[in-house]
């Protein structure tokens, strides 16, 4: 390996002990799959490996193998949003998921049903308050949706990219997208509701 | 009477414009419709507040960096092993 020049360097041997768990749970709360997740950890300390010459200790050794990481999530989601697991487009399929929430046939009115309304929320999470439970919930809920509408949720809310970026990245169209993030969100805040807040 | 129409969407209509909002995306019409939406519909009010609420612990919790799970012991003994078969000269 090439002289390093910087504070930064790599000690790849001791990886795991540092970095393994953390680049773990990275994972796990933006894809609540474990096996999914110990897959793209490995190969993201492969790939780091392969590419260790790459590395110019501009940025830390921890901060270097995240960006590694984020690459193999997006890559994860990008491949999922290809594979048509689910056809969000299909009408039948989409009459059913509006119809739970919207009335009229298959949603058309759209005035919240009496069972979907949002109900008005006892607890209260202080902004900056730890919340384990809380935490966890979300992670179940995210967990809970298919996984296309996950990923245009968390390359949003978790990975900071723009509505752009992610159509670019997941090769969809920005209708296809906002109907994606419109399905999400209505499945994501009624599990939370469920789940959370009315215990 | 296409500008009275663009007033008054649905609870579906507003509800997908959340989205759209906070990416800046809105066209004039959507930002009128849905304005005067949630001024008359407390259901849709609170479904904004509330995800505005979600997305922002969502936002705060991915990057706590908080390890909540450990990786099993032989899942790390295996990648270390895959390391070290890599730095073998």
């Amino acid at each position: 390996m090439s002289e390093q020049h910087s504070d930064h360097k790599l000690e790849p041997e001791k990886w795991i002990e540092r970095y393994s768990d953390l680049l773990f749970n990275y994972t796990l709360t933006r894809l609540n799959k474990r096996e999914v997740a110990e897959d793209l950890v490995q190969e993201t300390f492969l790939s780091a490996l392969k590419g260790r010459d790459g590395f110019k200790g501009d940025a830390s050794e921890k901060t270097w193998l995240i960006a590694i990481l984020k690459r193999k999530i997006i890559d994860h989601y990008r491949k999922k949003s290809t594979q048509n697991e689910l056809n969000i487009f299909d009408k039948n399929a989409s009459d059913d998921f509006m119809a739970h929430f919207f009335d009229g046939d298959g949603g058309q009115n759209g005035h919240w049903t009496d069972k979907s309304s949002p109900r008005d929320w006892k607890k209260d999470l202080q902004p900056g308050v730890e919340s384990d439970e809380f935490n966890s919930i979300l992670k179940g809920c995210l967990g809970k949706l298919p996984e296309k509408w996950s990923a245009v949720f968390v390359l949003k809310n978790m990975e900071d990219l723009d509505a752009n970026e992610i159509c670019k990245e997941l090769g969809i169209t920005p209708s296809n997208y906002w109907v994606l993030m419109h399905r999400a969100k209505l499945q994501l805040r009624e599990c939370m509701e469920t789940n959370w807040y009315n215990v | 009477m296409s500008f009275i129409k663009s007033l008054f969407i649905s609870c579906r209509d507003a509800t997908y414009l959340h989205g759209k909002r906070e990416s800046d995306a809105l066209t004039f019409g959507e930002k009128l419709g849905l304005q005067f939406h949630l001024l008359i519909c407390k259901f849709c009010r609170r479904f904004f507040n509330q995800l505005d609420e979600i997305e922002s612990h969502t936002h705060a919790f991915s990057h706590s960096g908080k390890t909540m799970e450990q990786l099993g012991a032989p899942a790390k003994e295996k990648m270390q092993q895959a390391i070290q078969q890599q730095l073998k000269p």
